[in-house]
């Protein structure tokens, strides 16, 4: 996404025309809204709010995200018999996981289902929690530690019976990896018991990765697995099991099924981490979604971007 | 509410009338005083959660056998083979339940690091599945990991090399079935039991066999001794299968059979009212019959056709059992009957009936006339015990439209038995002495059934075997409605309405002649005292 402030740094300006630096020895006055972790949300669930955002969902980011990423959605036909609500964990390579994710859910969850995001991140700014609640039902997760609120509000709405979107990595891949699955997710479905529906979500780093400043048309799968009941009470056991089935859902897209699940079987299921993050020939041979739409990118909008790579 | 058992209405004064299918159209009959009219059981509720239940019943084998896990090892061959595109009827809504299953047994395989795999659908002489079909049936996964490497293969009954002899029965029935299979060193068949014909050593002794072995119970001796082919103690058809199935165990083949039985919700919310009792019908229901019955009587044939073709039906799993082959279809056989049979008292001098635009053997296709004949009085009249529906010399009143139509290109067969074998003869066991065999070994029949899509070309001589029964016992075969040529072409009578055809059948059965109806769909299954 385009910044102005990551140009233009108000910070940086000089008094008046920048912000005022607050004395260390005063006490800070107590932010006016909550913001971050204790944003209220619960609005955006309300009936009224979440039809409107059916017909957003449905007939504004749906074609969009069939435009911009042209999904092929495979395994639903797994989750057909899942009760709701469920946790959906899936690999993060980027902000357009969530509304692809959302909008490759079977009808029956669709226009029920959470999403948890970052509280640091996308409910900082007031106006930013607002939009993300409102168009993506959007509750915010603490990232850094593990919060009691964070958790109550996620046991809450599983118990409202609204189904959840939960990326276990913490945040989105730095480099097209994935990153070690935290016992965020997995900790949630042992106290309340839900199924976790693993989903493994292809070609979208090439699309907008973390890297890019801009989208580029490409080509995605989102693929979703049996649901798995947690069988421990060790939320890092459990994560590790979730991470497992997600990888095999990728091995599943770069090979087939049944490649997929001899490797399994045989524990060689290629790994969707970085082993070496120094080495250029693994990044070389990342498996990636392939029939990636390869579109020049318009130079005027690159520019910025260049400029900032030879500064 | 519970499903409500099977139900027989005697017709009188106030009743609206009676649903009959009419190939790709319907009927509504007004059935004389006094007639009685056989409801099939409601649809009992379905497992929910269909993965655990195929666990269960894997880990938990029927019989002597082993569990799944025990009996899979690393290095060993293993061949699934499935039943084919003539089940269930329609077609399932995806995933199919063969599909859920083949990938349970595969999770397992995977586990136990079975590398060498083959999938094979058990087509015996059926026609060669198409890649749609085919995906259907196993799954978007399993097809996409097995066929392009040629591991996802159809049975071909007529390959000198995929052939293994395995035996002979002590009445002298030779045993031949796939090489693969009989190499294998399991054997695992997943099977989906819609009609108490399927499964059991069926499964394997006919699916995976050749014309060699088919030929010993697929003929009018066994077919008019199998009272009925429905009723495994009483079928011919299976003692002869049981008998096969046994020379290949004591080959030491080993079957791990698994067997489904599903509930009888065949058709979509869009059609309820024909899962429904007609003085049930609300006003939705009576709007949509009056709606698609209007408009297909207003669409052409072809049309009205591939719109049936397209339903997917939206069964539910009722059981699931895995094991040894005979352990497991006594279970499947108590499901079967669970949901299908209806206790009758007494035969009628008249059965009637109505017939689909679906059979076994017309899926995605046209029913020609030799395919109504077999779905009438091979598989309707068959779906008794004990006796039939209908007295000795009594007579059937099918209604279908039976156009002379086929499709030549899953039946060219067929388009030569009707024009060369029923114009000279209809009697079962003069085509069976005189044509069987110059059709069963024309190399043009051999070549369409292995490359092509196409049902081989003994098969139409088997859908008259399988009426063989009927016409031992009947005394006259009445088609409602059809196209004349092609019912006298069958050797029966043709009416218009229904009340001549009742006029008609006085002829045989008298004046004031007793009536039973058998009310399809969904399946039903009469137990006749």
């Amino acid at each position: 996404m385009f910044k102005l402030t990551k140009y233009i740094k108000l910070e940086s300006l000089p008094f008046p025309y920048g912000k005022p630096q607050w004395p260390n020895t005063v006490e800070r006055t107590p932010p006016k809204y909550a913001l971050g972790a204790r944003f209220e949300t619960d609005w955006s669930r309300s009936p009224a709010i979440r039809a409107i955002r059916s017909i957003i969902t449905d007939f504004f980011t749906k074609p969009a995200i069939n435009i911009l990423a042209k999904p092929t959605i495979m395994g639903t036909d797994r989750i057909l018999e899942v009760p709701t609500p469920a946790i959906f964990a899936a690999n993060h390579a980027s902000h357009i996981d969530t509304p692809l994710l959302l909008t490759s859910l079977p009808d029956r969850y669709r226009h029920k289902t959470a999403v948890g995001a970052g509280a640091d991140y996308f409910f900082n700014k007031r106006y930013k929690g607002y939009i993300w609640s409102f168009l993506l039902a959007a509750i915010p997760i603490e990232r850094i530690k593990v919060s009691r609120r964070t958790n109550d509000l996620a046991k809450k709405v599983l118990s409202d019976g609204w189904s959840l979107i939960l990326f276990p990595e913490g945040g989105r891949s730095p480099d097209g990896f994935a990153r070690e699955f935290k016992g965020g997710a997995a900790q949630l479905s042992i106290k309340t018991q839900r199924p976790v529906i693993p989903v493994y979500i292809g070609g979208t780093y090439e699309i907008f990765g973390k890297h890019k400043t801009l989208p580029q048309k490409g080509k995605t799968v989102v693929n979703f697995g049996y649901p798995i009941s947690p069988s421990t009470t060790d939320p890092r056991q459990f994560a590790k099991t979730i991470e497992a089935e997600v990888t095999r859902l990728a091995d599943e897209v770069f090979s087939d099924y049944w490649s997929a699940a001899k490797n399994q079987g045989s524990h060689i299921t290629p790994s969707l981490r970085s082993t070496d993050n120094e080495s250029w020939i693994q990044d070389w041979n990342r498996p990636r979604y392939k029939n990636i739409t390869q579109s020049r990118e318009k130079a005027w909008l690159t520019l910025p971007l260049m400029k900032k790579k030879f500064e | 509410m519970a499903p409500r058992p099977g139900f027989i209405l005697n017709v009188e004064k106030s009743y609206p009338g009676t649903l009959f299918w009419h190939g790709e159209g319907f009927r509504l009959e007004k059935l004389p005083e006094g007639s009685r009219v056989i409801y099939p059981p409601e649809s009992l509720p379905a497992i929910q959660d269909t993965v655990s239940a195929i666990d269960h019943a894997l880990d938990n084998p029927r019989g002597d056998s082993k569990s799944l896990q025990a009996l899979l090892r690393p290095g060993m061959r293993l061949t699934i083979a499935f039943d084919d595109v003539s089940l269930p009827l329609p077609q399932m809504t995806a995933p199919d339940i063969r599909s859920i299953l083949i990938e349970q047994v595969l999770e397992r395989a995977a586990r136990a690091g079975v590398e060498d795999v083959v999938l094979i659908a058990a087509l015996a002489l059926h026609r060669r599945m198409t890649t749609q079909e085919l995906r259907h049936a196993v799954g978007n996964r399993v097809y996409d990991a097995f066929f392009p490497k040629g591991l996802l293969l159809q049975h071909d009954a007529e390959d000198p090399k995929g052939l293994s002899y395995i035996g002979e029965t002590e009445l002298g029935e030779e045993v031949e079935i796939s090489r693969r299979a009989a190499e294998s060193d399991l054997i695992i068949y997943v099977n989906i039991n819609l009609v108490s014909m399927d499964g059991g050593h069926k499964s394997v002794a006919t699916g995976l066999s050749s014309y060699k072995s088919l030929r010993h119970h697929h003929n009018v001796k066994t077919m008019v001794h199998s009272k009925s082919f429905m009723d495994l103690e009483k079928s011919e058809l299976h003692s002869s299968n049981w008998r096969m199935g046994k020379v290949i165990r004591d080959a030491g083949i080993p079957i791990f059979q698994i067997e489904t039985t599903l509930n009888n919700n065949t058709f979509p919310h869009q059609f309820s009212f024909l899962q429904k009792r007609e003085w049930e019908w609300s006003l939705k229901d009576r709007a949509s019959f009056i709606a698609t019955s209007n408009a297909l009587a207003k669409t052409p044939p072809w049309l009205a056709r591939n719109i049936f073709h397209g339903i997917r039906s939206p069964y539910g799993l009722t059981g699931v059992n895995a094991g040894e082959v005979e352990a497991v279809h006594k279970e499947t056989l108590i499901n079967v009957y669970k949901q299908q049979l209806v206790h009758v008292s007494g035969q009628s001098d008249i059965l009637t009936m109505g017939l689909p635009f679906v059979g076994p053997y017309n899926v995605n296709s046209i029913m020609n006339p030799i395919l109504v004949y077999c779905l009438g009085l091979g598989y309707f009249f068959n779906m008794y015990r004990n006796k039939p529906l209908v007295r000795k010399g009594g007579v059937v009143i099918i209604s279908h439209p039976t156009r002379v139509e086929f499709d030549p290109v899953f039946h060219p067969s067929y388009i030569d038995f009707y024009d060369n074998v029923l114009s000279e003869t209809t009697d079962p066991k003069e085509i069976e002495s005189r044509f069987e065999e110059s059709f069963a070994t024309d190399p043009w029949y051999i070549h369409l059934y292995r490359t092509g899509n196409a049902y081989h070309g003994v098969h139409p001589f088997y859908m008259w075997y399988w009426g063989a029964h009927a016409l031992d016992h009947l005394g006259a075969v009445i088609i409602l409605g059809g196209d004349p040529k092609a019912v006298s072409r069958l050797g029966f009578l043709s009416a218009s309405t229904m009340n001549d055809a009742l006029a008609m059948a006085s002829h045989y059965v008298g004046n004031s002649p007793s009536l039973t109806h058998l009310h399809s769909p969904p399946l039903l299954m009469a137990e006749v005292e």
